[in-house]
């Protein structure tokens, strides 16, 4: 019999799975496993699943283990059609990558509880990626509806989020951020979810609220979010600084901003030397940010070439490596480059938005002659 | 025999008269020399001036040449003799346009057609000469080629018209070979029919036989030459490949060649023809053929090796394998390859080449296998090929500055192949680059941009690819991409650690400065301004001052240079370091402009600037951080002083002023201090009591600063590990410094670990230097009495002359005047000591000697020494009646000398070299089994040298020899009786051998008429004497 506590105190191990492999009765989803408490008893067939989500189990301080820290087990039983889904996104071949992830929705003896939801959450993802909201909305309701309990639950709740607030829908976006940003278990005295995706659901309700245009209350929801995480969390203070910079520059206090998008630009390249890609990549995305920011910020107050050597600064040193803030400062260049009358430049750059950012946000509406 | 006032050369005539030949001194030194020559060599004027027409013709000086070759045309009044000048000086002018180019060439073929026509017009009988069809043949082959490879560059209108001109040529060429195969046969037949229809004594038949080798051997060079014509002319075809014509041409080649190799079996002809065949057979595409064409040169017996045919047909191999896709083979004869170069220990490209060249089987592999498995992923093997092509090429461009081009190159033409979307910032470099070198600015930034942009590549290649993002921006006048990228650059990479980061820097700062020239706005003067603070002001002077620097404003840069502070610590040691650079420069424009007391001073001040920086660095160790850019600084410091202290600009300077200062005490006391101090050698009180006592000073001095050079740089590789690009340049200084210093063991190890690094250039200046090292060391050995040692050391000279004779067979390192003196010390070298050396390269060497020098009529002594080395080497490859003709030349010259002698002193010595061709000559006759003249020459050569001297014991063996073979037994006998009774110890183990076989010769002729059986006896008694004294002895 395997229990919540065997597998990582090691004592009766062996037997437990030994008694466990002979059993015939259906695995627990190793979601289930991680929410029980401490020397539950485990029934059914051990699966690597089970193994995995006992011993995630048996580690944690408090005998329990949050959803978000067993995100990284290798479940073992990827369909082949499911590794190509993956391939397919990481590539940016979204439709193939749908076709691929309905395919292997429908592989029998797939485990439902995680492949079904995950298929789901990437097909939302990706419809996401490709600007079909109304599709990517509709996987992610499905998510939430068919599989509360699904690992990626609070993404799709984030995801969700940002789709509102792309359209604008501030109060909506806010109420799907609060889902994980506002959820703390009471037991444990902790975010619900992994920190990760509590703090970034709190940025985007600041976020949010800035866009409502209630740049007090985000500064001062922001303060407090910098103060919690500045020393446990660099990356989410540094996006939450930024995002001040951001609320301070539109509420009019413009220097303010700009001084903390500066501040934040020095830090982030200071601790770019020798780091890991993934991590430059982070830093590097917030410092585009923070270019971008300040280009808007000289471009409002009238100053075209202050703003377009911001936006150089992404368009041509940093590239497509940073994301949205790439076509977010081809935009800002070429409104630059309009401004000043270099029609030729303005015309290349937007020559490639066109070509490599035709639905991103912004581009239709620009005016290249 | 001098020449008459009749025969006089008209290049001394033309002299004398005074015309208008506008002639350096070094020419006119020649015409000189040329002309004393002529008295020497007893040739007529004709003959000589032909050959002085050809020699200034093959040093390059065509115009010369040819207003000479006009000259000769109008002076000569025989129409033979005008023909055959015109056809010399046409020959002149084509041996000239092979190596002019574009108009020139053209110019100069067209030259040579109007003197073949103006052969013809003086003496109509020229055009049925050999020469004649030779010149002309060759001439429209000329002609043909140069239009050939200008068709490309024509409009396309004209392409076609100038086609069919070069096709036209090719074909007269090739025809025109053909009637010169005709008069070659013909001469020929007219010989075989003169050696069997008379009756010739043996001297005039052994010469008719020998012209008749020669002028079958020369049907064969014609084959091959039409050959060479075809294959040009196949190549003309190349655009054309469906044409009839075309295959018409192949077809004809490969029976060429097929018949050059089987007629020219046995020489190098045959190795050439198979070369040719290899390529012609791969470039169509039978690979297979190629490859056993190739394989057929590579087994060439090692006597007849050329050496670089062989590298050439090593490397076309390895070239075909990969493209027949015989990878593992290729790879294999690459490795043979690289063993052979690496055999021959001469470091240079070639290893190199061949190193990169795997890379490039990788590649091949590598697409090979990707086409095969189509549009599904890149199979496992061909990853590998691919990976491990990508390994070596990364390898050269971290570790090889000289070839990172090259192989940049190699990844750009097959990375793309095989991942035509790569994100390898290796190959995007690669792409960069090669955009970059064309100019293609924005397609270049667009490749840089990736790598610059990839968090996933190496720092230093991302810091260098900013460097040239920025520089693509500079120069397409984005002048603010430029400085954003360079901006960037200094805040994201540390400028400590890489060197493009400063450079960067100092581009964004420039691209603002443009912006400001072009715009003039405030906006954009605040953020020059800015950034130049920024950068700190000290920090911006070195910048200004290396700008400075590079527009040739060198004494401004200097001035700006030194309002750099310690303070600026980053810039402080690196402008310290450019102060002396900067003067060091100065020194040498000084120099250019023939100030040599300023550059002189100058240099002495760059020493003084350099040691200073030196001592500095030493007290002021630098941060962590700036190791390796001081170690740098201070490695490349210890560089320039060692090229300042073997320079001996300065040695010359203070040796002309202690000349002129006389006995002037003060003077020389003043000169002698003022070079101490500039060779860096403590304050010398001493006063020189005379001119001679200063230039020993002076002498010593030189020694002392090459000392201090070796010492301070010893160990340069432990202790400067960082600075690996300067090792080999201070390694070749210090082998030079050794071997100048008469330390050839030592500057051997440097040489040694100077080949180590693969691409150091100047391999063979180098080498040369220590092998003269080497050789001087013998020969002080040899002095002391200590043979053995004397032995190896010369070994190693050899050896070491072989490498440089490997790696530049011209010594074109050396300056024109010097490279007589060298090769003729090489072929003496070769000659005493060379036994390493096969008898056909040093024949080989001493021809081309005397073909390059032969007319360097002062030098007529060291040319003489050759000619009798060269006929020596002759006579080993029993090439007896070459070898007779240079000796008898040289007898007949050296009695017709010797006989001016006794006019003089009729008591007069024959000088040793007399002796030496004479002996040369008996013994070519002896070998030619021509006993009567050689025992008559050698019994003179016995009779009139010094008796027991090495030339006469072997003059008397040889002679001994010559008896026995005609049956002189009684005579020889009693020559040997005397010789035994005066020298029992005959001459030495080998030569009284030698007797001892001579004698048993005679001992046991059974067919000794009756009358003679006694001599037998003798015989063998005297054998039983010399034996009874060896064992007495």
């Amino acid at each position: 019999m395997t229990t919540t506590s065997s597998l990582g105190l090691g004592r009766t191990l062996s037997i437990a799975l030994a008694a466990a492999l002979i059993g015939s009765a259906a695995a627990h989803a190793a979601d289930d496993i991680i929410r029980m408490k401490r020397g539950t008893t485990i029934s059914g067939t051990v699966t690597e699943e089970t193994y995995e989500a006992v011993s995630y189990t048996s580690a944690a301080v408090e005998g329990r283990v949050r959803q978000c820290e067993v995100e990284s087990i290798e479940w073992g039983d990827r369909s082949p059609d499911f590794i190509a889904a993956e391939r397919a996104r990481s590539n940016g071949e979204y439709e193939d990558a749908i076709s691929r992830y309905e395919r292997a929705m429908k592989v029998r003896g797939a485990r439902k509880f995680y492949v079904e939801s995950t298929c789901t959450y990437n097909i939302g993802l990706c419809n996401l990626q490709m600007g079909k909201l109304d599709k990517a909305e509709e996987a992610l309701r499905k998510l939430l509806a068919d599989h509360p309990k699904a690992k990626f639950v609070p993404h799709a709740h984030i995801a969700l989020g940002d789709i509102q607030l792309g359209q604008g829908q501030w109060d909506k976006a806010i109420e799907s951020y609060a889902v994980v940003g506002n959820a703390i278990d009471s037991t444990l005295g902790r975010p619900t979810f992994c920190d990760d995706l509590y703090y970034k659901a709190k940025v985007k309700m600041a976020e949010a609220l800035v866009g409502k245009k209630e740049y007090d209350k985000a500064i001062k929801d922001l303060d407090a979010l910098i103060r919690e995480v500045e020393r446990s969390n660099p990356d989410i203070a540094l996006a939450g600084q930024r995002l001040k910079a951001s609320a301070l520059v539109l509420s009019g206090k413009t220097d303010d901003g700009l001084k903390i998008f500066r501040d934040i630009i020095d830090k982030s390249v200071k601790e770019m030397d020798g780091s890991v890609s993934a991590r430059e990549i982070r830093l590097s995305t917030i410092v585009a940010q923070c270019y971008n920011g300040i280009g808007g910020a000289l471009m409002a107050a009238g100053k075209p070439k202050e703003a377009l050597l911001e936006y150089l600064r992404v368009v041509t040193v940093l590239g497509s490596a940073v994301g949205d803030e790439y076509p977010r400062s081809l935009i800002g260049a070429v409104q630059c480059f309009n401004a000043l009358g270099q029609k030729d430049r303005a015309k290349e750059l937007f020559a490639e938005l066109k070509r490599d950012y035709a639905n991103f946000p912004g581009v239709k509406a620009l005016n290249v002659k | 025999m001098g020449p008459s006032v009749r025969t006089f050369p008209l290049s001394l005539r033309l002299l004398v008269q005074g015309c208008e030949l506008r002639a350096s001194r070094f020419i006119l030194g020649l015409v000189i020399a040329a002309a004393a020559g002529c008295q020497s060599m007893a040739m007529t004027s004709f003959e000589w001036d032909l050959k002085f027409l050809e020699a200034i013709s093959r040093r390059g000086y065509s115009d010369l040449a040819d207003k000479f070759g006009q000259q000769m045309v109008a002076a000569a009044k025989d129409p033979i003799e005008k023909g055959r000048i015109a056809l010399g000086r046409a020959a002149a002018l084509l041996d000239s346009a092979e190596s002019a180019s574009g108009e020139e060439q053209l110019a100069l073929v067209k030259k040579a057609e109007d003197a073949l026509k103006q052969a013809v017009a003086a003496s109509p009988e020229t055009a049925k000469t050999v020469e004649y069809a030779e010149q002309a043949a060759i001439l429209k082959q000329r002609q043909a080629a140069i239009l050939a490879a200008g068709i490309a560059k024509l409009p396309d209108n004209e392409k076609e018209k100038v086609f069919k001109e070069a096709d036209a040529l090719f074909t007269q060429a090739e025809n025109d070979f053909g009637q010169l195969i005709l008069l070659r046969n013909a001469r020929i037949d007219e010989i075989q029919h003169i050696l069997a229809t008379n009756n010739k004594n043996p001297r005039e038949t052994q010469a008719l036989e020998q012209e008749l080798d020669d002028a079958y051997f020369q049907v064969t060079v014609v084959h091959f030459r039409i050959a060479m014509a075809l294959y040009a002319h196949l190549e003309l075809y190349d655009t054309r490949p469906a044409d009839a014509k075309r295959k018409e041409l192949l077809k004809a080649l490969l029976d060429k060649l097929e018949q050059v190799s089987f007629e020219g079996e046995g020489t190098s002809l045959e190795s050439y023809s198979y070369y040719y065949l290899g390529l012609v057979s791969k470039k169509e595409g039978d690979l297979a053929k190629a490859e056993e064409s190739f394989r057929r040169v590579l087994a060439t017996p090692r006597e007849l090796r050329v050496p670089d045919l062989i590298r050439r047909a090593h490397f076309d191999l390895v070239d075909t394998l990969t493209k027949a896709g015989k990878f593992e083979a290729a790879l294999n004869a690459n490795e043979t390859l690289i063993a052979y170069i690496s055999q021959l220990r001469i470091g240079g490209d070639d290893e190199t080449k061949a190193r990169l060249y795997k890379a490039t089987i990788y590649f091949s592999a590598a697409f090979k296998l990707k086409t095969q498995a189509g549009q599904g992923p890149l199979p496992e093997a061909a990853r590998k090929y691919y990976d491990a092509g990508m390994e070596i090429c990364r390898t050269f461009i971290n570790t090889n500055p000289k070839w990172a081009g090259t192989a940049q190159d190699i990844i750009n033409e097959w990375a793309k192949k095989i991942f035509p979307d790569s994100d390898d910032p290796t190959v995007l470099m690669a792409e960069g680059r090669v955009l970059y070198q064309d100019k293609r600015y924005l397609e270049a930034a667009a490749a840089f941009r990736k790598v610059l942009a990839n968090p996933k590549g190496r720092e230093s290649a991302r810091a260098e690819a900013g460097y040239y993002l920025a520089m693509c921006y500079y120069h397409t006048e984005r002048y603010y991409d430029a400085y954003v990228t360079g901006d960037w650059l200094g805040c994201r990479f540390d400028p400590r650690k890489y060197d493009y980061v400063e450079k960067s820097q100092f581009i964004a700062i420039l691209s603002l400065k443009k912006q400001l020239d072009k715009t003039g706005d405030e906006f954009d003067k605040a953020l020059y301004i800015k950034t130049r603070k920024q950068l700190g002001e000290e920090e911006f002077l070195i910048i200004e001052a290396r700008d400075l620097a590079e527009q040739g404003q060198l004494d401004k840069a200097l001035d700006v240079y030194r309002r750099i502070t310690p303070k600026a610590a980053s810039v402080y040691d690196s402008a310290l370091y450019e102060i002396a650079q900067c003067t060091d420069m100065i020194a040498d424009r000084e120099l250019k402009a023939k100030h040599f007391a300023r550059g002189v001073e100058k240099r002495a001040e760059a020493v003084k600037l350099y040691d200073a920086f030196l001592k500095w660095s030493q007290e002021n160790p630098p941060a962590a951080d700036r190791v390796r850019l001081r170690q740098n600084l201070e490695c490349r410091a210890v560089y320039k002083l060692g090229r300042l202290m073997l320079d001996n600009t300065a040695e010359s300077f203070y040796r002309a002023e202690i000349k002129r200062s006389g006995s002037d005490v003060r003077n020389l006391s003043d000169v002698i201090k003022t070079a101490a101090a500039a060779m860096l050698q403590p304050v010398h009180e001493k006063v020189p009591a005379s001119a001679q006592e200063a230039l020993e000073l002076l002498d010593t001095f030189a020694v002392a600063r090459v000392r201090k050079f070796i010492e301070m740089s010893a160990g340069i590789r432990t202790k400067y590990p960082q600075a690996t690009d300067i090792h080999p340049y201070v390694l070749h200084l210090r082998t030079m410094a050794l071997a100048k210093l008469d330390e050839p063991e030592a500057a051997e190890k440097e040489l040694l670990e100077l080949k180590e690094f693969k691409d150091s250039s100047g391999i063979a200046d180098i080498t040369c230097r220590v092998a003269m090292a080497l050789d001087t060391q013998a020969r002080k050995q040899a002095e002391d009495g200590n043979a053995a040692e004397a032995g190896k050391s010369y070994a190693k000279a050899v050896e070491h002359f072989q490498q440089v004779l490997t790696l530049d067979p011209n010594l074109a390192f050396l300056p024109e005047k010097q490279r007589f003196d060298m090769i003729y010390y090489v072929i003496m070298l070769f000659s005493q000591h060379g036994q390493a050396v096969p008898v056909d390269p040093k024949l080989a060497l001493a021809k081309s000697f005397l073909d390059e020098f032969g007319n360097e009529a002062k030098r007529e002594d060291e040319l003489d020494s050759v000619r009798l080395v060269q006929a020596g080497y002759l006579i080993v490859l029993n090439k007896l009646a070459d070898a007779m003709d240079i000796y008898e030349k040289l007898v007949k010259k050296y009695d017709a000398e010797y006989a001016k002698m006794r006019e003089n002193d009729p008591r007069a010595p024959r000088p040793p070299r007399h002796w030496q061709a004479k002996q040369g000559l008996a013994l070519a006759r002896k070998v030619s089994r021509k006993y009567a003249d050689a025992l008559k020459d050698f019994m003179e050569i016995r009779q009139n040298v010094p008796a027991g001297g090495d030339t006469w014991w072997d003059a008397s063996v040889d002679a001994s020899e010559c008896m026995v073979e005609m049956k002189q037994y009684e005579m020889l006998l009693r020559m040997l009786k005397t010789t035994f009774l005066l020298r029992p110890e005959m001459g030495g183990t080998d030569r009284r051998n030698r007797f001892v076989m001579v004698l048993g010769r005679i001992a046991s002729d059974a067919k000794l008429p009756p009358e003679q059986a006694d001599l037998a006896r003798q015989a063998r008694e005297l054998i039983d004497q010399i034996n009874e004294y060896v064992e007495k002895k």
